[in-house]
């Protein structure tokens, strides 16, 4: 049994079925058209895939010292506290310079004590090259320290050299 | 006609670029950073020729930019600090040659800075393999290079390393030697001296397990 509303609604939807056409066959450009772009999608989740695995990999690495050690080597980020000392007791300033901070002579000013400049400056492992400035215009090398190569700029430098955390270092001017 | 991908699809295709990125950005770094906004442009230009040819050689470039900086601020010609960086880019390649791939750019400064000094590549081959330790190599580099400054013949220099690596001397041990061969020269002892006491001391001791020199001499 119809109510009063069926009656209103059913020609109306049979009358709009009647104008439904059957869904058409896609023709051949289409079909490749989107097995083209389905491939394209496969690919882009491909490489999407296979970059987040690389990066999950290469966390699960960093995050899991011991495991993969042996093959990959964890980068060692702990900075050791390095002190720099060097007798200058005529000096009226002294400045630190080198690889770990680009050279900078201001970057690092040396605060002294009786005659003695010192410095401490954390460093992560690594080869550096160094060197004191006194008195904005005298190059010294460290006296205490091995020398680099050859000096290229016919001024002295000195070499210190940070082993990872799990090399023991023997200098007595390296504090942990 | 065929819709283009979803825009997060266009951009999840770049994922695979973005470490690449992040290391152009990194060897990107302005020259001037260096200090060479001084420079006449053809001057930088060639500098910047030197740190591509050695981006291209996937050589580390921060050496070689610590290398510009010290240049000027020790008041090199822009002429002098590029035939410097451009040696210490053509000893690197040359210290790859020996350590091959697997090197750690600290590794490879070191024997740079060692041929540099004058040390051939075979003397350094030969120290390299002679390692019982393979962490010591930066260690034993820079002593050697260390000797070398100090007026110590190569031959002789090399031969004592090598001797002391062939005992098992790690990097703690070579460590030590240069720490107290500093110490020996400052208070007045040759180097040649110095280092030959010193290993003839240490291989009297004998090393420990991780390279570590004992501290008496060995029963």
């Amino acid at each position: 049994m119809m109510s009063d509303v069926d009656d209103k609604i059913a020609p109306t939807v049979a009358d709009a079925m009647r104008h439904l056409r059957p869904p058409a066959e896609p023709d051949d450009e289409q079909v490749a058209a989107i097995v083209g772009a389905v491939r394209r999608d496969r690919r882009t989740r491909l490489w999407s895939g296979v970059t987040l695995a690389a990066a999950a990999a290469l966390v699960l690495m960093l995050v899991r010292p011991g495991s993969r050690q042996a093959e990959l080597p964890v980068p060692d980020i702990v900075a050791r506290s390095v002190v720099f000392e060097i007798d200058a007791p005529d000096a009226h300033r002294v400045a630190l310079v080198g690889d770990f901070n680009a050279w900078d002579a201001s970057a690092h000013p040396m605060t002294a004590s009786a005659g003695r400049w010192e410095l401490s400056v954390p460093l992560t492992p690594g080869r550096y090259t160094y060197a004191f400035i006194v008195d904005g215009e005298s190059w010294r090398a460290d006296p205490t320290a091995s020398l680099a190569s050859a000096d290229d700029f016919s001024r002295p430098n000195s070499v210190v050299v940070i082993n990872p955390v799990s090399t023991p270092m023997t200098s007595t001017s390296v504090r942990q | 006609m065929t819709q283009p991908l979803p825009n997060s699809l266009s951009r999840m295709r770049l994922l695979p670029l973005f470490p690449l990125a992040l290391l152009a950005m990194a060897f990107s770094t302005p020259l001037a950073a260096q200090g060479t906004s001084s420079w006449r442009p053809e001057e930088t230009a060639r500098l910047q020729a030197v740190l591509d040819s050695a981006v291209a050689s996937s050589l580390p470039i921060s050496p070689l930019r610590f290398k510009v900086a010290e240049g000027n601020v020790k008041g090199a010609a822009p002429e002098r600090v590029i035939v410097v960086v451009r040696s210490l880019a053509d000893a690197m390649r040359e210290a790859r040659m020996i350590l091959g791939r697997e090197e750690s750019e600290t590794e490879l400064v070191s024997a740079a800075a060692a041929i540099q000094s004058g040390v051939s590549a075979e003397t350094l081959r030969n120290l390299f393999g002679s390692l019982r330790i393979r962490s010591a190599s930066t260690q034993v580099f820079v002593a050697l290079t260390d000797l070398t400054q100090r007026g110590v013949p190569v031959s002789e220099g090399a031969s004592t390393l090598m001797q002391l690596a062939r005992a098992g001397a790690g990097a703690p041990a070579f460590e030590q030697l240069r720490n107290e061969i500093a110490i020996d020269v400052s208070s007045g002892l040759a180097a040649r001296t110095a280092v030959r006491r010193r290993a003839d001391d240490y291989l009297s001791r004998g090393f420990t397990p991780q390279g570590s020199v004992f501290r008496s001499p060995s029963p």
